[in-house]
């Protein structure tokens, strides 16, 4: 197993694909950073902080759960259209060293660009942008420990699909359909039956989307009571599903 | 000069506490000093609620939040 992951770890490391992804979006921190600063040189301009840009961050880390799919979608790099599994399972690497190896090893990596990119925002934010000192940073730390079981979860979600279809875009459509489409839906049939409402709760995306309280309050999940627990509770639970039914799935599934 | 929040100029030059301006817009105390530190964000109605309250414009409460503001400009 640790030699497949390393072997995956070193193809992921030759993807050209991947690098540029990443440095489109360390240049578009930085533009961001950039503009929020020469727009701050009015004063009358009220977003060249530091709580706006880490905001912007830790209120959207719903709609970073769709970034990881397109994350999974670069780290799996099309394998189905390069034909290079059927040699290791014609080496006598079993499937589900397979499955695993190639998930851990995207966890890995996504964990490390994860971490990366928010150092970055970070670091230009404060270079760059005046200090509101309103406890951001630390909201920002909160959300990306609730957010990091979440993101894992979307990548078992996609890895389950890429696994088992041969085209990317039509794994990619339905990871998008399960981990975007299926929480809006329930959302809109939870406002008539409770018991959706309840279940819709624990979709990740749901937990990692900002919602307003009783007292009409922007609030996040992991901010009140357990609600770092669910995250991590729902951040396990989907991921072992997908994880273990991709497995069955691509147990039978003929690689070509 | 002492930067603060207009919410709070505002309450206070209505002689309202942050207790009192809760419960005329049906929000916990916390609610509102979490605003007035410029920490939490109220959905629209809230804020529609308050300027209401104060006899004032989202634009006094929350537009300007970013600019040099002290009592002497309020008050002037």
């Amino acid at each position: 197993m640790l030699n497949y992951i390393n072997s995956e770890l070193f193809r992921i490391s030759r993807n050209k694909k991947l690098y540029l992804l990443i440095g489109i979006v360390a240049a578009l921190i930085v533009a961001m950073g950039a503009v929020l600063a020469a727009f701050g040189k009015d004063p009358a301009f009220p977003y060249a902080t530091t709580a706006f840009a880490l905001g912007n961050e830790y209120r959207s880390m719903n709609y970073l759960l769709l970034i990881v799919l397109v994350l999974s979608a670069y780290l799996d790099d099309n394998e189905y259209r390069q034909h290079t599994m059927k040699h290791s399972v014609s080496f006598g690497i079993g499937r589900s060293t397979i499955y695993l190896a190639r998930l851990f090893a995207q966890m890995i990596v996504s964990a490390v660009i994860y971490i990366l990119m928010n150092v970055l925002l970070v670091v230009v934010s404060f270079a760059l942008l005046q200090h509101s000192n309103v406890g951001e940073l630390n909201e920002l730390l909160r959300a990306m420990a609730a957010g990091i079981p979440l993101f894992l979860a979307a990548l078992a979600i996609s890895h389950c699909f890429i696994m088992n279809m041969e085209s990317a875009i039509s794994a990619e459509t339905y990871a998008v359909a399960f981990i975007l489409i299926l929480p809006i839906i329930m959302n809109m049939l939870g406002k008539q039956v409770e018991l959706i409402a309840k279940l819709a709760y624990w979709l990740p995306y749901n937990l990692a989307a900002p919602f307003f309280d009783e007292n009409s309050m922007l609030q996040l999940v992991w901010n009140v009571p357990n609600g770092m627990l669910h995250c991590y509770l729902s951040g396990l639970i989907f991921t072992v599903i997908f994880t273990v039914a991709g497995m069955a799935a691509f147990q039978k599934r003929e690689v070509k | 000069m002492e930067k603060a929040s207009p919410l709070k100029l505002h309450r206070m030059a209505r002689g309202l506490t942050q207790q009192e301006l809760a419960k005329q817009v049906g929000a916990s105390r916390q609610a509102i000093g979490s605003i007035e530190r410029g920490e939490g964000n109220p959905n629209i109605r809230l804020c529609i609620k308050i300027c209401k309250v104060l006899c004032c414009t989202l634009d006094d409460l929350f537009y300007n939040y970013a600019k040099q503001i002290d009592r002497d400009d309020l008050f002037m």
